[in-house]
């Protein structure tokens, strides 16, 4: 398929090609197991063989095609290596690096938030983003649900606050709808 | 959400919360005080509830005020797109600044300038509206068109539009993973290609008819680019789009108009009572042709059996009958009909070729419901009071193509592929010699000795399902735990699945 596209006379849009090759790494990132540094190396590398087909062609006066493959495939390296770096546990402070939050004991937390959500039956729901956990400073982005009878203010959004809580819940096991998940045997 | 990069939440409820008092620094701050403001003042004015409601959607990004019943109606008449401010809003507000600023052109450098007036209100108007990631992205793109058409470099809109998911795509990964990028880019992207055809094909002298007919023909394209990917993530296709559309956008760019000047009158100074009146009747008539082409239901396509592969097969179809109309070659043509072939054999006729036949117990608190899947036809039984509006039931049928489907009692023995499945009930039944069951399900917290069913049965497998007691369900799990017997409890598991 991919032999087809890059076929097809008819589309004379350079970049609308490397977007599409931008998304393929992006799709792919999920499934490809390269620490960030070796693919950071990888696109260098692709750079500077690009560059010197350039300044080679130009000083011969030659035309070739065959690079075009080593553009694409320097956009699927960009894709998978911007995909891993926007991940938020590549930063160090991220607050899913913390051992001890998903225990029952108390935490105080301290964060900002960022965007109130639609609310539910029972709760205001909001994006925050996180400061401290007790006395490590963090980052990262979690969601806050209040319950609507704890208390009646509405929190603007960029308002900076002190709270304890209970312990974390992992997201992905809540939002899974329960008949969603099925187990064949 | 693991998208967004949020993998935690946080449940709070009664604990001590103690505002810090901060001035707001950032932009977010100041936009989420210029809102306040803005808010306050609207608040003064006579409108009804759910008008302020769509003038905040509408103006101000805020959309938690609408109400799920205009929700849904909006939905099912296709107009969706008109309550998030997305790409059409923000093309809305450039036409309509172009418009204004078109005097300026007169001067000299009025490109320039009026360049740079246009670049400011869309931003200050991302900024005011909370900049959601929709938003941004609208702006991004529509600035990057405005920037091109004055440099009048390359005015190959493609290529625009490339650049500008390009930029987006290197600032935010995320966004590819995104319904809201992917409906804007498809329908963006179909407007500009599709929309030249459907123009060389028909259009009219008269200019008002003309402009009407343009509606048409881009709602049209729009739809027939954002087609696949609604029935993949909606099951649903709005059959009366065009007529929505042909009325709400004109209503639309109205309502923008006379809202923003109601925003800038009211900070100013006390608007004109006719332009807050007229503001209102123009919200409250767009809503309610809205709720009577969503009570059409007759035009709504719903539970549109749509997976990936179509998803993708009907995309590679769409580009390569957009190929096939530029240049029409025999092999472009043969390309088309592989693809359309390979639609017809792996989404239509594959699935009902293929035997998949599967039972499942779904999880419902108090109740029991089992499904059996034979092909294309679904046999439920259960003991609900009425069997409307299980979502669940909805979502299953929808992701197994079932096209039909009946209702009976639940019975005491099932065979499902070779197995023997035994139902104990709160009668507590299981010591039929003539029946030997490999599996054993438990409903309705029957008082048994587990222990001495296990003994007399010897099951490979037992299930229990949502209308089990909880207390029953825990000493259950430490039985079979102790006696070493596989089980699968539908409250922690979720559904029991099986296919043969």
């Amino acid at each position: 398929m991919v032999w087809l596209f890059l076929s097809v006379k008819t589309i004379q849009y350079p970049i609308l090609k490397l977007t599409i090759f931008l998304v393929i790494g992006i799709l792919a990132s999920d499934y490809v197991f390269i620490s960030e540094w070796t693919l950071l190396g990888g696109i260098g590398v692709l750079i500077f063989v690009l560059i010197q087909i350039y300044f080679y062609c130009k000083k011969n006066k030659k035309t070739v095609y065959w690079p075009s493959f080593l553009v694409l495939l320097l956009m699927v390296l960009l894709g998978v290596f911007v995909c891993k770096i926007h991940a938020p546990s590549f930063s160090k402070s991220h607050y899913s690096h913390l051992k001890n939050i998903t225990n029952k004991d108390l935490h105080q937390l301290e964060f900002v938030i960022k965007k109130r959500l639609k609310p539910t039956t029972y709760n205001h729901r909001y994006y925050v983003e996180l400061l401290k956990i007790d006395s490590t400073l963090v980052s990262g982005t979690l969601l806050i649900n209040l319950s609507k009878d704890s208390t009646t203010a509405n929190f603007k959004v960029n308002s900076k606050i002190l709270t304890s809580a209970q312990p974390f819940r992992k997201l992905n096991h809540l939002s899974i709808p329960i008949n969603l998940i099925t187990k064949p045997i | 959400m693991k998208r967004q990069g949020i993998f935690y939440q946080v449940f709070l409820k009664d604990q001590a919360i103690l505002a810090i008092p901060q001035s707001p620094k950032t932009i977010t701050g100041y936009a989420e005080t210029i809102r306040e403001v803005l808010h306050k003042h609207l608040e003064q004015l006579p409108f009804k509830v759910i008008e302020r409601a769509f003038i905040k959607a509408l103006l101000l990004g805020q959309r938690q005020d609408i109400s799920s019943n205009v929700y849904e109606a909006y939905k099912k008449a296709g107009a969706v797109h008109i309550l998030a401010i997305s790409g059409l809003h923000i093309g809305i507000l450039l036409l309509i600044l172009q418009f204004i600023l078109k005097p300026l052109l007169y001067f000299r450098h009025g490109k320039f300038v009026s360049l740079v007036i246009i670049l400011c209100v869309l931003w200050s108007f991302a900024i005011i509206a909370g900049l959601s990631p929709s938003v941004v992205r609208a702006v991004t793109m529509f600035s990057l068109f405005a920037i091109v058409k004055v440099l009048k470099r390359s005015s190959n809109t493609i290529n625009t539009l490339a650049v500008s998911a390009f930029i987006l795509l290197l600032a935010r990964p995320g966004f590819c993973f995104d319904v809201g990028f992917q409906l804007s880019y498809a329908a963006v992207a179909s407007i500009i290609i599709i929309k030249p055809i459907l123009d060389s094909w028909w259009h009219f002298k008269n200019r008002i008819f003309n402009w009407f007919l343009d509606l048409l023909k881009v709602s049209i394209a729009a739809q027939i680019g954002v087609l696949p990917l609604s029935l993949y993530y909606f099951h649903q296709f709005p059959g009366l789009f065009f007529v929505t559309n042909m009325v709400v956008v004109p209503f639309l760019i109205i309502i923008l108009c006379l809202g923003i000047a109601t925003l800038i009158l009211v900070v100013i100074h006390k608007p004109q009572e006719f332009l807050v009146n007229s503001l209102g009747r123009l919200i409250q008539f767009m809503n309610r042709f809205v709720e009577w082409i969503a009570s059409k239901e007759t035009f709504l396509f719903e539970q549109i059996s749509f997976d990936l592969t179509a998803l993708v097969i009907s995309y590679l179809i769409l580009f390569w009958v957009g190929i096939f109309y530029h240049k029409k070659t025999f092999k472009n043509l043969m390309i088309l009909g592989v693809c359309i072939l390979s639609f017809q054999v792996f989404v239509q006729q594959l699935p009902a070729l293929t035997s998949k036949n599967s039972f499942v117990v779904f999880h419902k608190t108090r109740h029991s419901v089992f499904g059996f899947q034979f092909n294309q036809r679904l046999e439920i039984h259960h003991d609900l009071d009425a069997l409307n509006n299980q979502r669940m039931l909805e979502d299953y049928k929808i992701g197994a193509a079932i096209k039909t489907q009946s209702t009976d009692s639940i019975q005491r023995l099932y065979k499902i592929d070779d197995k023997l499945l035994l139902v104990v009930d709160s009668l507590g039944i299981y010591n039929i010699k003539s029946v030997n069951p490999q599996w054993v399900l438990l409903r309705q917290s029957p008082k048994i000795n587990l222990n001495r069913l296990i003994d007399s049965l010897q099951p490979e497998f037992i299930i229990w399902d949502g209308s089990n007691y909880k207390t029953y369900q825990e000493r259950w799990k430490k039985t079979c735990t102790t006696k070493n017997i596989r089980f699968h409890q539908t409250s922690e598991k979720g559904a029991f699945l099986v296919r043969y």
